[in-house]
């Protein structure tokens, strides 16, 4: 059935009720046009060997909105080597994530340390500067806001070749992970050899900022 | 062909602009399909609402073959009948400790259909995924479960592949976007399947709690 264009007509349902719809944009736009949506990489880091992480991460991210604040949503992660170890050899490269809500009152801050050097954080609607609620850090020490139980791995990259230059690998969660206001989001790499101590790896994060309502005290970051 | 009784903007080529905060009408294209947008990424909305969940596992050795009845890692949904059901929606494992050997990396499940299932003693640590400081429902996660055997163990996902025999922290995560719903006093489990059974793996669970009618 087709109608002319500027008409009214009713939506059309299946024999089953079910509105029939046409995804007017690609998933992440409409979202993505409101300006609140980010991209980050981090400097150079250290893989560790084993798991969980327990040493400097490659990237954390604290929100540092406001009680009942914006949230940070996770839209992906990802990693990267950007150069080459010391001894080649062939590897297997692993992200790793951590999330965390805000320390009970008086049992340690999520505080970024003051004087800490952020990442920069660039638009993902091409504007100037960042103005959100998100402090990221690259090669930040975990510094007891993470605990050994908030690490799982959610991908791996197998590489062969012994040059393993620009192996890298980029992971959607789809707004699985949400980061409440006193909250933090860490990000980390293994590797499955020791030799690639020395490796450049970098980390990336994809969020976008929003108002979440506060159906369970997601806005209090401490429950 | 049905109709909902709201009268729709058709939107031909020209997408309209209109004034923040005006009170306007859907729109659909010329065939009559709702315009939609997504306003959030996938699992932002449910989410929010705070039963969302993962559990890791403890390192178990892996299987080559489909197992039986003991799991590497059982997630008991522990509503009492009528409550919340549980949202598979992604699984996954991790080895923990190396093959030393060439490894075909991947996951088994089962979903219990024997119910009800008793309660696993013993319980593993549940993590929020909206950051809250201690899990809120009435699950239980355990290893190394001995599991009734409905003869329902399967495949999910396509397995890793790595000639490396090095592979401490090789990982695959399977979305299953919902497939599998765990009712009240049900139980869903993993086993972490490997072509050569070495070294130690980590599966992991992830899922959302959610009051749902059940068919």
């Amino acid at each position: 059935m087709r109608t002319a264009s500027y008409a009214r007509r009713s939506p059309q349902m299946n024999p089953r009720g079910e509105v029939c719809t046409g995804q007017s944009l690609p998933p992440d736009s409409e979202l993505t046009r409101f300006g609140n949506s980010w991209h980050v990489i981090g400097t150079a880091g250290t893989p560790d060997l084993f798991f969980p992480p327990s040493g400097s991460v490659l990237l954390k991210c604290w929100n540092i909105g406001p009680d009942y604040g914006p949230s940070i949503v996770v839209d992906a992660v990802g990693i990267r080597v950007n150069a080459l170890p010391t001894t080649p050899v062939a590897t297997v490269l692993n992200i790793s994530v951590a999330l965390r809500a805000r320390w009970p009152l008086g049992a340690g801050s999520n505080t970024p340390a003051s004087g800490l050097a952020l990442a920069t954080r660039t638009s993902l609607t091409g504007r100037k500067q960042y103005r959100g609620i998100a402090a990221v850090s690259g090669a930040a020490a975990i510094n007891g806001h993470i605990s050994s139980s908030d690490w799982h791995v959610v991908g791996s990259v197998v590489c062969a070749n012994t040059n393993i230059l620009h192996l890298q690998k980029y992971v959607p969660v789809y707004g699985r992970y949400i980061v409440p206001p006193g909250g933090i989001f860490a990000l980390h790499a293994s590797m499955s050899l020791g030799t690639e101590s020395g490796s450049g790896v970098f980390g990336q994060i994809w969020w976008h900022e929003v108002q979440l309502p506060n159906a369970s005290g997601m806005g209090r970051g401490q429950y | 062909m049905a109709k909902i009784n709201v009268l729709a903007f058709v939107r031909g080529l020209l997408t309209p602009n209109w004034p923040e905060g005006s009170d306007n009408p859907v729109c659909v294209n010329n065939r009559g399909d709702v315009c939609v947008v997504q306003a959030l990424p996938p699992a932002a909305e449910l989410v929010r609402l705070g039963g969302s969940y993962f559990c890791l596992g403890t390192a178990v050795a892996p299987v080559a073959a489909l197992p039986t009845t003991t799991s590497h890692l059982s997630l008991w949904n522990g509503e009492a009948p009528g409550g919340k059901s549980y949202i598979i929606d992604a699984v996954g494992t991790m080895m923990a400790t190396s093959a030393a050997a060439a490894l075909n990396l991947g996951v088994a499940a089962q979903l219990n259909t024997t119910n009800p299932i008793a309660n696993p003693a013993g319980a593993l640590a549940i993590k929020s995924l909206s950051g809250k400081a201690n899990y809120g429902g009435k699950g239980n996660a355990k290893a190394s479960v001995t599991v009734t055997n409905d003869s329902a163990w399967h495949e999910i996902g396509t397995q890793l592949i790595c000639a490396n025999t090095a592979n401490i922290t090789l990982s695959v995560e399977f979305p299953v976007y919902g497939r599998y719903i765990v009712p009240p006093q049900g139980m869903f489990s993993l086993a972490t399947l490997v072509n050569a059974a070495a070294g130690t793996a980590q599966p992991i669970i992830f899922w959302h709690e959610v009051q749902l009618t059940l068919g």
